[in-house]
């Protein structure tokens, strides 16, 4: 069949700067920041200070009230963020009504996250029970929990049980995915979907990412392979430095995004106003090693063109990149590189902004969560900036909209997540140009 | 060279399973009707109230794995998908990946959590619990523990190489199979539940037709033979506690947790005959399925019956065959008494015919997680190539999700 027109049709945002997509896209051309002091936990002893935390989230009223006290009490906190965010998506879609016109077989259901649940509380209920007396590991000690088992465990470590709910509450019987894609996980689930919608596989799909590692081992861990920011003499909001000659590393942030992806000759005729066009997708492996992303940002290159071809469009329509800009040494470097190789050196690649400056690095849900600023940029013609960009890298020299946003006008835009283990992808979305 | 609908080929199978490393063995072991389904040797299972399980035995990673430097930083189920993506590329022959730097070869798998490094995880957290003032540690499994963060700090920084905190994300078992094998086009890691792999053989297929690569590999890989993974599955009431895996029978309480992986190169049937590559079977048709459930903390039957036969009609429809035009229909069969009944409700409301042989592997080869869509899939190929038989594969996950793939085996 004739390749379908596929609209961004709904929003939903769960990041640290707020739930509001319009609050949220003010805030971030205004440059504020949603990074504070990590008071998530007590990080005495420890070189990690800061993260972008959710505020003023209740996961218990984000919960549709059918799933009862049973799942409430079971639900994991980057679960509640997907739900919260879905339910915002459909919303936005379709107000109060149900998308009764699609059949239940053409609606599906793209999602992204990280790993299983290892909060606190879990972890001593879930992990330390499986110790000796010794205080050794005992996999009958394991065993006995297992058996006593409050049946909240399975729940707790279920990371397609979002899907499962966002599936239940949209009515989608048809394809129900969750991958696993590291950082680029959820630009990778937008993809497949609109791909999915594009080729005529369904009608509806509710697509994004839901992360929350905001808890001793995931900072842990991050920590320990160097990727976190460990600055202490600045304030919490101005330790996110992409490109910035002193940056030394992510910020840690979490959040969920969700969209409602529509063909747009469907969307249009149920009256609906579609927000953006999604109009390429494409991905890409380093296969270099898992530790280091491939030299001069071969794989991040080989996602972009990947897309451009995908979108059927030349570099140089493209007006902005929302850039992976994590603020490591190493990707803000290759990516810059990367982004030379497709689009051109200074003066000819579009301007390029890091907006994990002011909201930190969701990881896998941070392609959805910048895609809502990509959208909104598009909607706005404003780009959003890279904050406290004060101190260029040389080695980084192209346009990155330091500190506060900027007008522009352009039709195209393309954001870039690339993973741990080298998986890379990369969206093109373009401005919805009909009545809004 | 991009394929049409009617073209897409499979060329290369590539096996792990608890019946032997390898497809040949794997093979060897079904043909002679052996069960890998056993008490669980990995751990001491003896406190959990499941002790069965089906391992791979004779998997050896120094002798299975070329590059011996890289056993370090791969858990275990990317070695077991390292050496199932080899056999099925050897088996594909030279330049299945293709020219260049290998941009042309997609990469679909759905892969399995690396938690099985319990020891090292626990022991970093024991080290971490808080002093008890009274001096008398809480016996082990009561209540809870408190963890002590300032002492997690500095065990972690310990205790805990920085490789290890790798090897736990999820893409891990992808990243090592692309960087053995130089694969660098287009890609998903699907999580690893029931359907995920054949979920992840129709992304495959697709993107093969869109034109975004020349070849892709796609299945599964996952390691369920370690105290999480069993504790996950047992308390999602999914294992049987008479330590017997038994589709489709009266008596049937449950699975048991399998380990392997399973891929398929898939390319186009022009490129396979430039190549000189032998064609086992062709790809017809592929689809995907959902049974949301309606109770509170209910999902259903592993796929439920609209999952089992939404995905069939689809892939059925992709494929233009008939209900009845099915020889072999490959079943998910997990053993436990709702699945295999809404298999069956699916298998009556689509009209396969009664006529039609039915495989199922886990009473023999225990449920192996994201490999096993594909690892059942691959099998029934394997054992059909040659014969002609039009294959009908479907798998599914308590969650709702199910997918289906029709594949013809070349006569």
């Amino acid at each position: 069949m004739t390749p379908r027109r596929v609209a961004v049709t709904g929003m939903g945002l769960i990041c640290p700067l707020g739930r509001d997509p319009e609050a949220v896209f003010r805030d971030m051309i205004a440059g504020r920041s949603g990074v504070s002091a990590l008071d998530a936990f007590d990080t005495t002893g420890f070189e990690v200070k800061v993260a972008a935390r959710v505020r003023d989230f209740d996961p218990g009223a984000a919960l549709p009230g059918e799933l009862g006290a049973f799942l409430e009490r079971g639900l994991d906190r980057k679960t509640a963020f997907g739900l919260a965010a879905a339910g915002d998506a459909l919303a936005s879609a379709f107000g109060a009504a149900a998308p009764s016109s699609v059949p239940p077989a053409r609606r599906g259901v793209h999602l992204a996250t990280g790993l299983t649940s290892t909060e606190v509380p879990e972890a001593e209920q879930d992990f330390l029970a499986h110790l000796d007396g010794r205080g050794a590991y005992d996999p009958r000690s394991a065993g006995r929990a297992a058996a006593r088992n409050d049946g909240l465990f399975a729940y707790r470590h279920m990371t397609d049980l979002c899907a499962a709910l966002v599936a239940r509450r949209a009515g989608a019987a048809g394809p129900v995915l969750t991958n696993h894609g590291a950082c680029a996980a959820a630009a990778q689930a937008i993809g497949h979907a609109f791909h999915d919608l594009r080729e005529g596989e369904i009608d509806l799909a509710v697509c994004g990412g839901f992360e929350s590692m905001i808890h001793p081992f995931g900072v842990l861990s991050f920590a320990l392979l160097g990727a976190l920011s460990t600055t202490t003499d600045r304030p919490p909001e101005a330790v996110s430095r992409p490109f910035d000659r002193t940056r030394d590393g992510f910020v840690i942030g979490e959040g969920a995004a969700m969209f409602v992806l529509e063909p747009l000759d469907l969307a249009l005729a149920r009256g609906a106003r579609p927000l953006a066009e999604i109009v390429g997708y494409g991905s890409s492996l380093d296969a270099f090693r898992v530790t280091a992303p491939a030299p001069h940002g071969a794989g991040a290159a080989r996602a972009m063109r990947s897309a451009l071809r995908d979108a059927g469009l030349p570099p140089e329509a493209v007006g902005y990149i929302n850039a992976h800009g994590t603020a490591t040494p190493l990707n803000d470097a290759h990516e810059t590189e990367a982004i030379r190789a497709v689009f051109g050196g200074p003066g000819r690649a579009p301007p390029v902004s890091s907006t994990k400056s002011m909201i930190g690095h969701a990881v896998a849900a941070a392609g959805a969560v910048e895609g809502v600023a990509v959208v909104q940029a598009l909607r706005h013609q404003v780009l959003p900036p890279t904050l406290n960009l004060r101190d260029p890298d040389p080695e980084c020299d192209l346009d990155y909209v330091p500190l506060v946003g900027r007008p522009a006008s352009f039709e195209y835009a393309v954001s870039n997540s690339f993973g741990f283990g080298g998986q890379n992808a990369s969206l093109v979305f373009r401005r919805w140009e009909g009545p809004a | 060279m991009r394929p049409s609908r009617a073209d897409v080929v499979v060329t290369g199978i590539g096996l792990v399973t608890p019946l032997g490393t390898g497809r040949e063995a794997t093979l060897a072991g079904w043909r002679e009707g052996r069960s890998a389904v056993a008490p669980i040797r990995a751990f001491d299972a003896s406190g959990f109230p499941w002790t069965h399980g089906a391992e791979v035995a004779d998997f050896e990673p120094r002798r299975h794995l070329a590059d011996r430097k890289a056993i370090k930083l791969m858990s275990r189920n990317a070695r077991l998908a390292v050496h199932a993506a080899g056999d099925a590329l050897a088996q594909a022959g030279a330049g299945a990946v293709g020219a260049g730097e290998g941009e042309g070869c997609g990469l679909f798998a759905a892969c399995g959590y690396e938690v099985p490094e319990m020891d090292d995880v626990v022991g970093m957290m024991a080290g971490s619990r808080a002093e008890d003032p009274a001096g008398d540690a809480p016996a082990p499994g009561e209540g809870r523990v408190p963890l002590s963060l300032r002492r997690l700090f500095e065990s972690g920084r310990h205790r805990m190489n920085p490789i290890d905190a790798l090897k736990v994300l999820p893409n891990m078992a992808m990243a090592h199979v692309a960087i053995t094998h130089g694969i660098r086009g287009v890609n998903l890691s699907v999580g690893p539940w029931g359907g995920s792999a054949l979920a992840a053989v129709g992304e495959g297929a697709k993107a093969l037709l869109r034109g975004s690569c020349e070849a892709a590999l796609v299945g599964g890989t996952d390691a369920q033979v370690n105290p999480f993974d069993v504790s996950y599955l047992g308390t999602r009431g999914l294992l049987s506690s008479t330590g017997a895996c038994r589709p489709f029978d009266r008596g049937r309480d449950g699975t048991v947790p399998g380990e392997g992986a399973a891929f398929l190169l898939l390319e186009g049937r022009a490129r396979a005959e430039a190549r000189g590559a032998r064609a086992l079977a062709r790809l017809a048709g592929w689809g995907s399925g959902a049974a949301p459930g309606d109770g509170p903390a209910d999902f259903g039957a592993p796929g439920g019956p609209e999952g089992y036969g939404g995905a069939a009609e689809r892939a059925l429809h992709r494929a233009g065959w008939d209900p009845g035009d099915v020889d072999l229909w490959v079943a998910d069969g997990w053993g436990t008494p709702r699945g295999d009944a809404a298999e069956e409700e699916a298998a009556r409301a689509l009209g396969l015919p009664a006529s039609a042989e039915r495989l199922f592997t886990k009473h023999r080869l225990g449920h192996c997680g994201g490999a096993a869509g594909a690892l059942d899939a691959g099998l029934a190929v394997a054992l059909s190539t040659g014969r002609g038989a039009r294959i009908l594969a479907w798998a599914g996950d308590p969650s709702g999700a199910a997918a289906a793939v029709c594949l013809e085996a070349t006569p």
